[in-house]
């Protein structure tokens, strides 16, 4: 991929001397920039992954009721439940469940007897046919008294703006960083040619084309991005292990699900693949450009 | 090959440097372009090696209008074209061999057959141990020699010299024209420009003289 004369003597040129440290930082950037995005998009996700395809009916408490009478109402909602087409399964939440997911808030051995709570049933829906909520609604209203039915749409409508939200922050970096990375090259790649341009006549005067001219200046571009992304990447790789390190030391009911899989490192090693393309590509068009200026 | 008519020029917004030049070149021919320095000698293979541009006038070049010439034509015009620059223009950063070797290098030429071919030009002028030699270990004679090498390497249709025995003794000086004449006997047509009206007495070319960017006739004979 590297190999091959160089007419040129670019890899003294001082102005590409430092470009594969700038390449490395924009590539380490861009990269944690895309590794954020794709673990919130993952962990929000399996958050409304999680929400979609139930429902949770809240019955408040009733000051004064008893638990028989507690457990009457839930039955008549489980009843009311089971029977709408569309539901799979209702079941109450046990109040020790409950319990256990308040601890972290509340702080362990918080006693949640006393504080007035909903009983929660969490209901499962079938994939068809589609439940009529508003009947639903309606009959559980009628037969237990202050009952709510919960089909998260708002959390799951507020959850997927953010992962569009947090998509298109983070195309909207990595396009700023990409277009750092372009003025970069093309910076450096003009500085070349305002350097060698008495080797550029010669190179012309001798029957060069353009195109062989602009081989040279691609393939060093190549090579120096090359080695600024390796850097990049391993930063990242670094990066992200000493902070997935940290999660896994996190109580995980305070966290939301932080996963990287194989395909989200695959997805990320994209980037100095492209970040290296951009910096060829770049650096030709470049050349051809300011050649066609020089005669 | 080569018809000047009528053919001006001038840098920038300067004054002429070339006036009413018209002569013209068969196939094979061999001139000495005279002239004291600044009589636009260097101006005129400029122009036949197509480094410059004529302000007026037609320039006819291997049977092609060069005014009439796309940028993406010129490369492969040039390569018929063999250049020995006045300064040499070798590559300081390239051994002798690669700056010999560039010609053949941008025609896309196998890196077998450029090594085997640049190894035995470069003996032939007498630099065999200077292959991997940087220009500016080489003496001045070595440098010229490494540039007539580089020029003549691809065997070109034309071989333009800008005073190519400025920086040799006449003895070598007269060498290298006899170099030329051979290259001239296998069909090559040769330009030499110089101001050593001494050297060029050693032959009986005809001669391009120029005085003042003006074609004149100069003592001996004009080629025309």
């Amino acid at each position: 991929m590297f190999s091959g004369r160089l007419d040129l003597p670019l890899s003294s040129d001082p102005a590409t001397r430092l470009l594969p440290w700038i390449i490395s930082v924009m590539v380490f950037l861009a990269m944690l920039m895309l590794a954020g995005a794709l673990v919130l998009t993952g962990a929000t996700s399996s958050w409304e992954k999680g929400l979609s395809g139930r429902y949770t009916v809240q019955i408040p408490p009733i000051e004064g009721e008893s638990t028989v009478e507690v457990d009457q109402r839930i039955d008549r909602a489980i009843t009311i439940i089971e029977r709408t087409p569309g539901v799979s399964a209702a079941k109450q939440v046990p109040p020790a469940e409950v319990a256990t997911s308040l601890e972290p808030w509340l702080g362990a051995g918080t006693s949640v007897v006393d504080l007035p709570l909903p009983h929660l049933i969490d209901v499962s829906l079938a994939d068809k046919p589609p439940v009529n909520l508003g009947q639903l609604r309606e009959q559980l209203g009628l037969a237990v008294k202050d009952s709510v039915v919960d089909d998260h749409g708002a959390w799951r409508r507020q959850i997927k703006e953010l992962i569009y939200s947090l998509q298109a922050l983070a195309a909207g970096i990595i396009l700023l960083i990409a277009g750092c990375a372009v003025s970069a090259v093309v910076f450096a790649t003009r500085s070349g040619i305002a350097v060698h341009h008495d080797v550029l006549i010669v190179l012309h005067l001798i029957g060069a084309t353009d195109n062989y001219i602009a081989r040279q200046f691609q393939r060093h571009s190549l090579k120096l991005a090359f080695k600024g992304g390796i850097v990049g990447a391993l930063l990242v790789g670094a990066t992200l292990a000493i902070f997935f390190k940290g999660v896994a030391e996190l109580d995980p009911m305070l966290m939301p699900d932080l996963r990287f899989t194989l395909w989200n490192w695959l997805i990320l090693l994209i980037v100095p693949v492209v970040v290296c393309l951009i910096a060829m590509r770049t650096a030709r068009a470049t050349v051809l450009r300011e050649l066609r200026r020089i005669q | 090959m080569i018809r000047f008519e009528n053919v001006g020029m001038r840098y920038g917004a300067g004054p002429e440097v070339l006036s009413d030049i018209s002569f013209s070149l068969e196939p094979g021919a061999f001139r000495f372009v005279t002239g004291p320095s600044g009589a636009g000698k260097s101006s005129m293979l400029k122009l036949m090696y197509l480094a410059e541009r004529p302000s007026r006038g037609l320039i006819r070049l291997f049977d092609r209008d060069v005014s009439a010439l796309r940028r993406n034509e010129m490369p492969a015009l040039r390569r018929q074209i063999g250049v020995v620059f006045q300064e040499f223009r070798l590559l300081d950063h390239l051994s002798a061999f690669d700056n010999v070797a560039l010609p053949l290098r941008v025609a896309g030429m196998p890196e077998d057959v450029i090594a085997k071919h640049v190894t035995e030009l470069l003996s032939w002028v007498g630099l065999a141990g200077q292959l991997d030699a940087r220009p500016v270990t080489l003496s001045g004679g070595q440098q010229q020699r490494v540039a007539i090498a580089r020029a003549v390497i691809a065997r070109p249709q034309l071989l333009l010299a800008d005073e190519p025995t400025g920086n040799v003794d006449d003895a070598i000086a007269v060498r290298l024209l006899y170099l030329f004449e051979e290259l001239n006997k296998v069909g090559t047509t040769i330009v030499i420009a110089t101001h050593n009206e001494g050297l060029v007495s050693h032959f009986d070319y005809p001669i391009l003289h120029l005085e003042d960017g003006i074609l004149t006739t100069p003592s001996r004979s004009v080629g025309s």
